[in-house]
């Protein structure tokens, strides 16, 4: 269905492809048969260790990353890499979108990047002797986009993609054109080069469910990354799952069931990052973390359990998924930016606080 | 299905729910002797005791009923359990193949779940054995009086009465010295009181007879004087003298070490008859006897 809905919109002019959109996206938006969903649900073991041993086929030594990254796609939310370069980011991201049989566009970001230069502008075309305008969709209309090195763009651009990451839409002018489903944006970041880079601020730092850290590779993996990428031929990804079958496993996420203890536990995690009584919280941080964080500890607590082969969220999800969305959600205070506390540090503590 | 995992937790439920009364009424028990004993050993009245295990059983039933999750308490026993359960129980009202297969399986887990591994026999064993042991000490108090042996002082014991009389209640408290100053106050001197044990068959009364003969046997000292005075005495001529009453005359009296010689001996001796039966009873040949004997009495008081 998807195919022919694909082929159907690159006959239609770009106006026209817009409209034909929207109601292929509402086509898609339909609830799954409840067959299709039970059919994934239980060969969904089986489809996340194809994924893993696929992307591991070309990235290496970097398995929670991909897990994480995972992660993000099936809850339908937008991810942030940080790590050196050279880790690996970008092709990570390309491999998922190889695997998954989804549009991938990638928009290097420099300080000279342009907000419709993401996502796109109207243009003035002349047919038959008539001039009018069209709107020239930027990169921001595909299923992943690559933001790389984000804190390189201006905050003017970074905003631009504000709107996209939370209501799926694109506003140009007067008009307002929804995004193809599924939609993510995985951008990265690099945290050694300050110099030249606008930080993201709160309100769109706040809009990625998983801050991930990439690291380098052990040594063994670094070993094999070296003579898989220095022999004569490059390692390729094939597919391994439909974008249907992607969103099938998105609308089962909502579907696990979460135990009452362990989603006040994913609660008590959350409000005690906000250094509003005694606590740790007060000792260390500033800020703490919004509500749209609690959502997304249990949205990707439940994702992390489904992929895990589990029919229920347990603690170990909570405590695993709280250092993602919460690492970039609080705010040190100056005396722990002083002392060198990281913020996983006091992640670890809240969590002990916590349960 | 559903059902199914919400009929098995409430079986779970009523099978702790039973331990819990079981293992409460051993409690209530072991209060019961524990507070009995010790009522016994102070001359507390026994009813109050009553009141113990009656406050006791209902109120820490509804407060342990209050605070027991049976969900934790079964995942406490089956850790493999735990968020299975507390997961399938919590979203009973949802209904969709996750659930159902979450259902599935911890309803087959939970056909492995016995009640008997929610029994601390341990525990309930440690308890029967206090229970036991306390049943001894509670029957031994009371069949040897221990508060003559107990140092407990007057002023505790009185304070206790006191205690009892501030709350309506007649505690009927004595302290284990109270017989002995019964019985100084009707005599009139030590030689003398000393002399009724003797003649009861020892020096001071014993363990289980009572401070005078004919008061009878027991624990605890209740007696009163009645309005005859005391039983085994008479006040002739403003001096206590002892008297022996014949059994075969009737009423409760001493028989122990009475002297057989005047039981047996068909003379009359006046060293051995210090009371007589009833005048009218008395045969004629004695009444001279009398007669002088009280005359002798009135010119020796004289």
């Amino acid at each position: 269905m998807w195919e022919s809905t694909q082929k159907a919109k690159k006959k239609t002019s770009d106006l026209g492809e817009i409209k034909e959109h929207t109601i292929d996206s509402k086509k898609i938006e339909k609830p799954p048969m409840e067959k299709d969903l039970e059919r994934t649900y239980s060969e969904i073991g089986k489809t996340y260790k194809g994924l893993l041993s696929e992307m591991g086929k070309t990235v290496l030594g970097q398995e929670e990353v991909m897990e994480n990254i995972l992660i993000a796609v099936f809850t339908k939310s937008h991810a942030l890499l940080e790590g050196f370069p050279g880790l690996g980011k970008t092709l990570i991201v390309k491999t998922l979108s190889d695997i998954m049989d989804l549009k991938f566009k990638r928009v290097q970001c420099t300080p000279d990047l342009m907000p419709s230069d993401i996502t796109g502008t109207y243009v003035v075309e002349e047919k038959e002797g008539k001039k009018s305008f069209r709107f020239e969709r930027g990169p921001v209309f595909t299923n992943i986009l690559l933001a790389d090195e984000i804190n390189r763009a201006t905050p003017k651009t970074q905003s631009a993609l504000l709107e996209a990451m939370q209501e799926r839409q694109v506003s140009v002018g007067t008009s307002t054109y929804p995004l193809d489903p599924p939609f993510f944006v995985l951008a990265t970041q690099n945290p050694i080069e300050m110099e030249g880079t606008y930080p993201l601020p709160e309100a769109q730092v706040d809009r990625f469910l998983l801050k991930i850290l990439v690291d380098y590779p052990g040594e063994e993996h670094e070993e094999k990354i070296m003579d898989l990428y220095s022999g004569e031929k490059t390692p390729e990804s094939r597919r391994v799952i439909s974008k249907n079958e992607l969103l099938n496993i998105q609308e089962l996420i909502r579907k696990m069931p979460i135990a009452a203890v362990i989603r006040k536990y994913a609660l008590n995690i959350v409000r005690n990052t906000r250094p509003m009584d005694n606590g740790i919280a007060s000792e260390f941080l500033d800020y703490g973390a919004s509500p749209r964080a609690s959502i997304g500890l249990v949205v990707a607590s439940k994702a992390r359990a489904l992929i895990k082969g589990r029919d229920y969220v347990s603690k170990e999800d909570i405590e695993a998924m709280a250092y993602p969305i919460l690492r970039h959600r609080i705010i040190l205070n100056f005396e722990s930016e002083r002392k060198g506390v990281k913020p996983d540090d006091v992640i670890e503590k809240i969590i002990k606080e916590s349960w | 299905m559903k059902n199914e995992i919400v009929t098995k937790i409430t079986e779970v439920d009523k099978a702790i729910s039973n331990i819990m009364v079981f293992t409460l009424l051993i409690n209530s028990v072991i209060l019961f002797l524990l507070f009995a004993t010790v009522f016994t050993l102070l001359g507390i009245d026994l009813r109050l005791v009553v009141i113990i295990p009656l406050l006791y059983l209902p109120f820490t039933l509804i407060w342990k009923k209050m605070r027991t999750d049976t969900i934790n308490v079964v995942t406490q026993e089956y850790p493999t359990l735990d968020e299975r359960l507390q997961t399938a129980y919590d979203n009973r009202d949802r209904d969709n193949f996750i659930m159902r297969r979450l259902n599935n399986d911890v309803s087959r887990r939970m056909d492995d779940v016995c009640c008997s591994s929610f029994t601390n026999t341990r525990r309930l064993t440690s308890r029967t054995v206090v229970a036991v042991v306390l049943a001894f000490i509670f029957l031994s108090v009371n069949f040897i009086n221990l508060s003559q042996i107990l140092p407990l002082g007057d002023e505790f014991l009185g304070e206790i009465n006191t205690l009892g009389e501030g709350i309506g209640i007649n505690i009927g408290l004595s302290s284990p010295s109270e017989p002995g100053a019964w019985e100084s106050s009707n005599y009139s001197n030590e030689e003398e009181q000393e002399r009724l044990g003797g003649k009861a068959g020892g020096q001071q009364p014993g363990i289980n007879e009572g401070p005078t003969p004919g008061q009878g046997g027991g624990t605890g000292y209740t007696g009163e004087q009645d309005i005859f005075g005391d039983p085994s005495s008479a006040k002739i001529g403003g001096e206590n003298v002892n008297i022996e009453i014949h059994p075969e005359y009737g009423g409760e009296i001493e028989i122990k070490d009475v002297g057989e010689d005047s039981l047996e001996s068909d003379e009359f001796s006046l060293s051995s008859v210090q009371g007589s039966k009833a005048p009218e009873e008395e045969p004629l040949k004695y009444e001279q006897i009398i007669k002088n004997y009280f005359e002798k009495l009135i010119e020796e008081s004289e």
